[in-house]
């Protein structure tokens, strides 16, 4: 079942925000925050990455050069047509944002990224985790499956109970992570960890210091090493690692649209400015 | 040293061909993590036992045993999703050359 979604205003906005899904997730896990930023007068586009939205083994096929050749499509389809692209995800999608950031620099009008997931290192990752990159290395890694557990990546009770039940259906997302996806998803974030300095939009890294899939250290690393002039991070106390179902996700959903119209202003501004300039005033 | 090889060997083959046919497609994904957990420290202690082995034998002998030691590793690197059960029985049969190599080698000494 396909949750992708075009979210396009009646008059014709330059403004478009791309926004990609988590691992094993759906653009399902997006509707809400899509259908608020096109509330505030944007267009809004999501689609399922390759190996998600059907069945579960299709995932244990896919590379991340799959991934990153989806995202850079949707990208550019979307430069084609709009002024400005915004680009925005979670988890995985926060590190292909953070790709495309680094492969179309300037041409990117804004990253907002949520719960980057550069290491995995969070407080719910099992005991036995130090034997990841034995498995990984090895043909376990196509035989291995972390189960979807508690907490669910949400803080707030009542949520979690509700994304529990449609996880035990498999209607939203995948209940159990294979190895394999993992595996590539590690490959991806040591690339685009090396790569960080080429990252030069004005970007927002939001990050829960209490993620229970990716520790803080991502979204610290992403602040440091990306050469952006603009460049804000927020640390949320309130959430875990899905962003945008827990306790803060007004808060979310508040400062992703100030940043996207603060960005339009900037530009709008710099516009009159180069009207000055040749006017000689 | 030998006999902890032999035994951890033998028992990391026998739980990757049961794997493979009893436990890999099951649907009870808390089962065959905690088994693919298992298996995955016999990895780790049949390659250490098998480095450990490095001080018997003569050169060849000590060559083998890397290789059977490195062997999860290289067909890690090789292994994709499409050719999942052809690797898979090859480390099986690996493991088995592995454990005759090691007896002959006991009896060699």
């Amino acid at each position: 079942m396909s949750h992708d979604f075009e979210l396009i205003g009646r008059e014709k906005s330059k403004i478009a925000v791309l926004l990609f899904h988590g691992l094993t997730g759906s653009p399902f896990e997006l509707k809400k925050y899509g259908l608020y930023l096109h509330s505030q007068g944007f267009d809004v586009y999501s689609y399922s990455l390759p190996g998600h939205g059907h069945n579960i083994r299709d995932i244990k096929a896919v590379k991340y050069s799959d991934w990153l050749n989806c995202a850079f499509a949707q990208f550019e389809r979307l430069t084609a047509k709009y002024e400005q692209v915004f680009v925005s995800g979670l988890c995985l999608g926060a590190v292909l944002c953070l790709a495309i950031a680094e492969k179309y620099g300037k041409k990117v009008a804004g990253v907002l990224t949520l719960s980057t997931t550069l290491y995995l290192d969070g407080w719910r990752m099992p005991w036995y985790s130090f034997l990841l990159p034995i498995g990984l290395s090895t043909i376990m890694r196509y035989y291995y499956i972390y189960p979807e557990c508690e907490p669910y990546g949400i803080k707030n009770e009542k949520t979690r109970k509700v994304i529990k039940k449609l996880l035990e259906k498999s209607e939203v997302a995948a209940d159990n992570f294979p190895m394999s996806c993992i595996y590539e998803l590690l490959k991806l974030s040591a690339l685009v960890r090396k790569n960080l300095y080429k990252v030069t939009s004005p970007i927002v890294i939001i990050h829960s210091v209490e993620d229970d899939l990716a520790s803080k250290k991502s979204a610290e690393e992403v602040y440091k090493k990306v050469n952006s002039t603009q460049k804000d991070l927020i640390l949320l106390n309130d959430s875990y690692h899905m962003l945008l179902y827990d306790n803060e996700k007004e808060f979310v959903y508040q400062i992703s649209s100030q940043f996207i119209k603060s960005q339009i202003n900037i530009k709008n501004d710099s516009k009159i400015n180069i009207l000055n300039l040749n006017l000689g005033v | 040293m030998k006999h902890y090889f032999l035994t951890t060997a033998f028992a990391l083959a026998s739980t990757i061909f049961a794997g493979k046919l009893y436990v890999f497609d099951k649907k009870n994904t808390i089962f065959v993590a905690n088994y693919s957990v298992f298996v995955t420290i016999l990895i780790l202690f049949y390659s250490l036992f098998a480095l450990s082995l490095l001080r018997y034998g003569g050169f060849v002998d000590k060559i083998f045993l890397t290789l059977f030691a490195l062997s999860p590793f290289i067909i890690g690197k090789f292994v994709s999703y499409k050719l999942i059960n052809l690797f898979t029985y090859m480390q099986f049969a690996i493991i088995l050359l592995s454990m005759i190599f090691v007896v002959r080698l006991q009896f060699a000494n």
